[in-house]
């Protein structure tokens, strides 16, 4: 099995007597608890790492995080992102965790959340190698300090590719610093996203 | 020269006489000139061509085929060495004849590289087809010394996928223009990896020196999406930076060895201290530290604080910065004791620009992408990383070759590297890229980067790999 795969790590998660762990989290998981899971998924130190939850997901069932490795910290990679559920699964592959978090929404042509909320989640798991910061609001739009770029960024919007649902939105990071995300979600319930970094848009 | 005029040059000058007259002597006969013709093949490498290709159409055999045996270094030895004494074209020939199974055999059992080797293993390259990857990759890494050339391993690095033939015969004239000592003789540059990336990415790299158990890779992992591989790179430059629109894939090779030398050389840590390397300071994770300088270079409302306030607003600044909390600097500061009920030395404190530099210069609003945010005292003081902080003197970005420079001293010395190394029409101008913008750099690479020394020791340090650093 490969990161595609889930893996099952209930006794992590879980309490001497098996129920699940409460602590301050959401969705009931706490970023301790995926600390640990992920440090026994991964074979890494758990106090090597530190992880955090992503405030305002809002996906039923499921706890967006993402994990850093601290002895890689001051350089890209060392990253793990994912999605938890309440029994302690972990998916720690980004498209699986992604198609996980779309199923929780149920999302398709029922468009079952905003555009902003599919774009905080999907553009926050697009941070693999370092932490990605989606376009979400005008502010963050007008925090773009490169008025070229402030030309093309945009909000998150609803699209339609071929007649399937999906949504378009921007993404930024360290490395590549800006980009468009097109996330079209299939019949299947999966996602497939294309990228467009800044610079293609931009004048020869 | 087009190949086939240059192959009859190399063959009426340089080729034996009994070849040439064997090849000739079949007159007006065919099958008698065929018979022939595979003798001074046979001559030339030492293997028979393949029985089904003797009996099989009228082609002409260049001494490859499926019996030709390769199972051994000692065989493969002889049939290279076979090989690199003849024309191109015949080398050419010689390598498609053989069939898939073979190429890989010959890619695995590889002699030791030296000039001949190198030479007939670049052929091999050029006419192995694109779609025997694991041969292809094996042959990029015997040629470069390279221990791995495949998926990435390192999961934190995100998923690992095999290479494709756009992105490795790209990469192979990238590493082939770069000093050996940077690239196969350089004990930081053990393995060339890829991983998965979205359709229509960019080409994206990471340097990764330990694995996520710590253990040592020293690997240069590279993220792409093969049809981008030729797109110019306009992301990480302003229009008139000398990386301006230079290939985008090409220059992350560059980029990431980049790194590769800076592990072996340790230019980050030396020269990039100095003025002339950006007087780069690194603080990581020691937030008082670099609150400290930020304070001094400020000169502004929180250095007149009485000593017991300022030690106050220090400490909740710097738990602003562990916690990355840089949305809200204000709620913490006006619960400091001396601010929250002084109004107007809340206020004063608040412009101070070392609280704007805490809510613009973070990794998540990457200054150095857009002119590098906030100046104090002549330094910019930015967040490179997550929690990871380094400063730097203003007046260097009037030398800069790409934005993406100004992140880290790491990635100063990697883009200067690249610009480097951008190829140029005349050998002779090597380095006019960096020399167009910095010419002080540009001579430091010529004097201590360039000529830097090999790693002889490279290969007897194999059996350490997998060791912890």
């Amino acid at each position: 099995m490969t990161r595609a795969a889930v893996l099952a790590l209930a006794a992590i998660a879980c309490s001497a007597q098996g129920a699940p762990a409460r602590r301050a989290s959401v969705n009931g998981q706490s970023a301790e608890a995926i600390k640990s899971a992920v440090a026994k998924a991964e074979d890494v130190d758990a106090g090597g790492l530190e992880c955090t939850i992503l405030d305002g997901a809002k996906v039923p069932g499921l706890t967006v995080f993402r994990c850093q490795l601290v002895a890689k910290r001051a350089q890209r990679g060392g990253g793990y992102v994912g999605v938890m559920d309440g029994a302690g699964k972990l998916v720690l592959d980004s498209d699986e965790a992604l198609n996980r978090v779309l199923a929780a929404w149920g999302y398709g042509a029922k468009r079952s959340v905003s555009a902003v909320d599919v774009a905080r989640v999907a553009g926050f798991l697009e941070g693999e190698r370092e932490p990605a910061h989606p376009i979400l609001t005008q502010g963050d739009l007008d925090a773009l300090d490169n008025a070229d770029w402030r030309k093309h960024a945009a909000l998150p919007r609803e699209i339609t590719v071929d007649g399937k649902p999906g949504v378009e939105y921007w993404n930024r990071s360290g490395r590549p610093p800006l980009w468009r995300t097109q996330l079209v979600v299939k019949p299947d319930g999966t996602a497939d996203a294309t990228v467009k970094s800044i610079g293609q848009f931009l004048e020869p | 020269m087009p190949d086939a005029a240059r192959d009859r040059k190399a063959t009426s000058a340089g080729a034996p006489a009994s070849e040439t007259d064997d090849a000739q002597a079949g007159g007006d006969n065919p099958l008698r000139a065929r018979k022939l013709q595979q003798r001074a093949a046979e001559r030339r490498t030492g293997v028979q061509p393949d029985a089904t290709d003797a009996s099989g159409p009228a082609a002409p055999d260049h001494g490859g085929g499926t019996a030709v045996d390769l199972s051994s270094p000692a065989k493969v030895g002889d049939f290279v060495h076979g090989l690199a004494a003849q024309p191109p074209g015949d080398q050419a020939a010689a390598i498609t004849s053989l069939d898939a199974g073979k190429r890989a055999s010959l890619a695995a059992n590889l002699p030791p590289m030296d000039d001949v080797v190198r030479g007939v293993v670049k052929v091999v390259f050029d006419h192995t087809p694109d779609g025997e990857i694991d041969t292809l990759g094996k042959l990029l890494g015997a040629r470069f010394n390279l221990k791995q050339v495949g998926p990435d391993t390192v999961k934190s690095d995100g998923k690992g996928i095999p290479w494709e033939s756009k992105g490795l015969r790209a990469a192979w004239g990238v590493l082939e223009a770069l000093p050996a000592a940077h690239v196969q003789d350089n004990k930081a540059m053990w393995a060339l990896v890829r991983y998965k990336v979205s359709k229509g990415s960019q080409a994206e790299g990471v340097y990764v020196d330990q694995d996520d158990k710590d253990k040592t890779v020293d690997q240069a992992a590279i993220g792409y999406d093969p049809a981008t591989v030729d797109q110019p790179d306009k992301d990480f430059s302003d229009k008139d930076d000398p990386m301006y629109g230079t290939n985008a894939f090409n220059e992350t090779i560059r980029h990431e060895v980049g790194h590769a030398v800076d592990a072996k050389l340790g230019v980050s840590d030396s020269y990039c201290g100095k003025p002339e390397g950006g007087t780069w300071k690194q603080y990581d994770d020691g937030f008082d530290a670099a609150l400290a300088d930020m304070v001094s270079a400020s000169g502004g409302a929180i250095a007149g604080l009485k000593d017991e306030v300022r030690a106050h607003v220090l400490a909740a600044l710097a738990k602003v910065m562990k916690s990355q909390k840089f949305d809200d600097i204000k709620t913490p500061l006006s619960a400091v004791p001396g601010l929250k009920d002084d109004a107007d030395q809340l206020k004063a404190v608040l412009a101070d620009p070392v609280v704007q530099t805490l809510q613009k210069n973070t990794t998540a609003k990457s200054p150095w992408m857009s002119g590098g945010g906030v100046v104090m005292g002549g330094r910019v003081f930015e967040e490179s990383y997550d929690k990871s902080w380094n400063s730097y003197a203003a007046e260097a970005r009037d030398r800069k070759v790409s934005n993406y420079q100004f992140r880290a001293p790491g990635e100063w010395f990697a883009e200067s590297y690249a610009a480097y190394y951008e190829p140029v029409s005349d050998p002779k101008h090597k380095g006019a890229k960096l020399a167009g913008r910095d010419p002080k750099t540009k001579a430091f690479f010529d004097a201590s980067v360039d000529t830097a020394k090999p790693d002889k020791d490279k290969a007897s340090d194999d059996e350490k790999k997998g060791k912890k650093k």
